[in-house]
């Protein structure tokens, strides 16, 4: 841990000295009367391609390169360090022409859904221990296939033994329903108890035409329908903490396009 | 959930995230089959295991996660017995970012290739080769000539783009192709200072960037890039700037000589010009028209009232009948049958007959004027009157012609025509008949008011006015002359008699200063003590060096025009400005009006005052000017 801290300020304060280096090289070249966008340039293209290690290095986890922590703490800095050199470059805020402005458009989505992408790195796994369950991702179909079987075990069950399908028919007609797929999924995202509401709706509702007998199936299937509302939590969670790659990603894609075109264009037209 | 012993590996499957696929099945929330797709996308779960065969018979081999081997076990024919209909699998995540991540990259590359080829019309600029627009300076033409007119490599394909990416080519070659300056465009101020040659060239680009809007100022610099090259370094104008110079604005004396002190402290003084006299400064200085400086208005406005009563009556003495030696004389003698002939009465004579060539008429001695066109000594009587006797002969038959020829042969034709303007073949006649009979020309009437005119033994001009054209042509031809001439033996003696002597034509310069013309004339042939010079007929302003600049316009605007002209210009009564125009070196000054100090501009250019800018007073480009006219 106090590794990691100190590779943290190490990282921090050593962004901060190149930025200030380049800024200041950049002001004495321009006011050399140089081309001080060639420094800042390439220095954000070689960011840029070092943001985009962290992909590769993700995809190459068996080649000792360091911990992901410390890529993604790399990444994080030298995310927020290419918006300071992506504004040293243009030297405003909003470029004029129509592709630049389209480079910029992109850029700024790309930093701004990092930025949102690293916010839920830190607050959705923390939210996500607070359950106390886990499951991956890939297995929460099998683990929803699972409980559903359950729980219509159990009505088969019910059935047999009390002779009522009292509990079998309000499944059908109400629960059903809450069991086929994971439901609530805005509401888990923002930590709200819709979920957990319904369920206990649900059981409560039936609880007064049933039998003795029957309760107990009831309570079985109600523990049943907690134990789905947390999958539907740790889905809602999963899937955001990943969905958001489906925007940072194709962006970043975006940007290399437009990049490349604008190293093209720099170079061939002596911008 | 949470039982940790679910996930064993034989009570459930192995995931593998990074296969492209997930089950069909469980895509719709529906079972996962144990196998799971295959990488090619298709469904890996049609049965439940692949048996193997061993010991002359197929095995089951479900796996223990799947619940084991199955009771039927397999088909006699080895086949799986636990089948069931193939699902559709779906791509994972990762596929899917994957695609879409490609496919952006793709839809951008294929935008930028149909948007680069949207021409730039200036309507849309829709196109992906468009850094920005142009400034308005360059906006016009740019659009009319496309971008090739800055960019060389613009429609030259993949193969000219492929070269100009490694050989990039110079920008600054490029402007230079429609930017002129007086200097070599790539050193810094387009000038090479002696004691600076150390300094690296400059680029364009280096200051002016393009494809920033129209109302971007391209040439705006910072005081920190001033500041760059100049030694002198300071923090603002008003906190360091070095002094102007002891003789700021001016670096010459004026064109026109007006001595302010004199007229402002004597004559205006005077009672008897009081209704004459002006009231203020912009009485004479045009304010309308304020610029760098502001000239006075016209002779008319201004001086006339007082001074042109002074310019009649100069007569410009071009040619005199001299004292002839009797060698000259004697041809006028023998020619003297043709000459009566030529002449008739013009050449009557008193009854002498050739006893009238017994001696000269004229005692005068030929003016340097007519030497010069005679191209002789006017000092030598002997070489003189052969050549005058020879004029006037060829008047008698031709008038004025002859006169023209000669001046012609000096000066040029076009010079000529100026010189002689307005003199008609009959005077020129009238005066040569007379003169080839030895007798003075008696005018038939009142001489001119003004024009040509002779009388006695001179033939002569007299100014019309104020700027009369043949007047200020002879001074001109006096004042070029010596230049002109190689060794300069006969303007030389011209130009003294025209314009150093006050009581002709050279009262003009009482006013018009006469200015050695500089280095360049020096170079071209004059002789020693004669340097070419030249007449400032017309007001000249200030010249206080290429890289300065000063506009009164807003200073008036701000200030209230003439109430406050003497906030910066205060006169100086202790300067002896008259001396100034006692030699033809312009630089050699004493100022009416005493220096402008930076604390003068500082007083409102300064900090939380007036801007101070460097590019506020000063231009980095010497005389910049266009090689190519807009079209």
């Amino acid at each position: 841990m106090r590794i990691i801290r100190l590779f943290n300020v190490v990282l921090v304060v050593g962004a901060g000295v190149v930025l200030v280096l380049i800024a200041y090289l950049a002001d004495q070249s321009r006011t050399a009367l140089g081309v001080p966008a060639q420094l800042t340039g390439w220095t954000l293209f070689a960011a840029m391609a070092g943001l985009a290690l962290f992909n590769v290095r993700k995809k190459l986890s068996m080649v000792p390169v360091g911990r992901a922590s410390y890529w993604l703490n790399a990444h994080v800095v030298v995310g927020l360090s290419a918006l300071v050199l992506f504004w040293l470059h243009t030297g405003n805020a909003w470029p004029s022409g129509l592709y630049e402005q389209a480079l910029a458009l992109l850029f700024y989505l790309l930093s701004l859904s990092g930025i949102i992408g690293y916010g839920l790195q830190r607050l959705i796994p923390a939210r996500l221990t607070q359950g106390g369950d886990e499951v991956i991702h890939e297995r929460i179909p099998a683990e929803l296939a699972r409980i559903r079987d359950d729980v219509e075990s159990i009505l088969v069950a019910c059935t047999e033994e009390t002779g009522s399908d009292t509990l079998a028919r309000h499944y059908l007609e109400t629960m059903h329903w809450f069991f086929q797929r994971p439901r609530f999924f805005l509401d888990h995202a923002v930590s709200g108890q819709k979920g957990a509401h319904f369920v206990q709706h649900q059981c409560a509702v039936v609880s007064g035409y049933l039998s003795e007998a029957e309760q107990g199936h009831l309570a079985r299937i109600g523990d049943l329908g907690h134990d789905k509302n947390r999958l539907d939590r740790h889905y809602a969670l999963q899937s955001t903490l990943k969905s958001w790659l489906l925007v940072h990603i194709p962006l970043a894609a975006g940007v290399a396009a437009l990049t490349i075109w604008h190293l093209v264009l720099v170079h061939v037209y002596a911008l | 959930m949470k039982d940790p012993d679910r996930f064993r590996h034989d009570r459930s499957v192995y995931e593998r995230p990074n296969v492209p696929y997930v089950c069909g099945r469980a895509a719709v929330w529906g079972r996962p089959c144990a196998s799971g797709p295959n990488v090619d996308g298709t469904c890996g779960g049609t049965s439940q295991c692949t048996p193997f065969l061993g010991d002359g018979r197929y095995h089951c081999r479900r796996s223990r996660a799947a619940g084991g081997p199955c009771p039927d076990g397999p088909l006699p024919d080895g086949s799986c017995s636990q089948s069931q209909p193939p699902c559709v699998p779906r791509p994972s995540l990762r596929r899917r970012r994957w695609r879409i991540s490609l496919l952006t990259f793709v839809v951008v590359i294929a935008l930028v290739a149909v948007l680069a080829r949207i021409p730039l019309d200036g309507a849309v600029e829709l196109s992906s080769l468009n850094p920005g627009p142009l400034s308005a300076a360059h906006a016009a033409f740019a659009l009319r000539a496309g971008c090739a007119s800055c960019h060389e490599a613009d429609g030259t394909g993949a193969a000219g783009w492929l070269a100009a990416l490694f050989a990039p080519e110079d920008m600054s070659e490029r402007c230079i192709a429609c930017h002129a300056f007086s200097g070599p465009a790539e050193r810094p101020h387009n000038a090479v200072f002696k004691d600076r040659s150390d300094l690296a060239s400059v680029s364009c680009i280096g200051c002016h960037t393009e494809h920033k809007g129209a109302a971007f100022d391209i040439a705006r610099l910072s005081d920190a890039q001033c500041g760059t090259c100049h030694r002198a370094r300071f923090a603002s104008f008003s906190t360091g700037h070095p002094t102007f110079g002891p003789r700021y604005p001016h670096r010459s004396r004026t064109a026109l000589r007006f001595d302010h002190v004199s007229h402002m402290d004597k004559h205006f003084q005077d009672a008897r010009f009081a209704d004459r006299a002006p009231t203020g400064c912009v009485s004479c200085h045009e304010v309308d028209l304020a610029g760098r400086d502001v000239r006075p208005a016209s002779f008319e406005k201004t001086c006339a009232a007082c001074h042109l009563d002074q310019i009649p009556g100069r007569d410009l003495l071009v040619l005199q009948w001299p004292e002839l030696p009797e060698k000259s004389l004697a041809v006028l003698k023998e020619r003297r049958a043709d000459i009566v002939e030529v002449c008739g009465p013009l050449a009557e004579d008193d009854g002498e007959g050739e006893d009238a060539y017994a001696e000269s008429v004229s005692i005068d001695e030929p003016t340097r004027t007519s030497a010069y066109f005679l191209g002789v000594d006017g000092e030598d009587p002997e070489a003189y009157g052969e050549q005058f006797v020879g004029l006037v002969l060829e008047m008698v038959e031709e008038g004025a012609a002859p006169f023209g020829d000669r001046i012609a042969a000096r000066t040029g034709e076009a010079r000529a025509a100026g010189l002689l303007a307005g003199l008609g073949p009959e005077l020129a006649k009238r005066v040569a008949c007379a003169w080839a009979v030895n007798k003075e020309y008696e005018a038939p009437a009142d001489p001119a008011f003004f024009g040509w005119h002779a009388d006695g033994v001179a033939l002569a001009y007299r100014p019309q006015g104020h700027a009369d054209p043949v007047v200020r042509a002879w001074l001109d031809l006096a004042a070029a002359g010596a230049a002109e001439e190689k060794d300069g033996t006969r303007a030389g003696p011209m130009r003294d008699e025209l314009l150093v002597a006050k009581d002709g034509p050279g009262h003009c310069l009482k006013c018009h200063s006469v200015t050695e013309a500089g280095a360049g004339a020096a170079s071209g042939g004059a002789r020693a003590g004669a340097p070419a010079v030249r007449i400032e007929w017309t007001y000249r302003g200030s010249d206080s060096g290429p890289y300065t600049k000063y506009a009164h316009g807003p200073h008036i605007d701000l200030l209230g025009p003439g109430a406050t002209c003497t906030n910066c210009h205060a006169l100086d009564r202790k300067a002896d400005y008259a001396l100034s125009f006692k030699t033809w070196k312009a630089q050699k000054f004493a100022s009416n009006f005493k220096p402008i100090g930076v604390e003068t501009c500082a007083s409102c250019h300064g900090a939380e005052k007036i801007r101070e800018n460097c590019q506020l007073c000063h231009v980095y480009h010497l005389n910049p000017a266009f090689k190519k006219r807009m079209k």
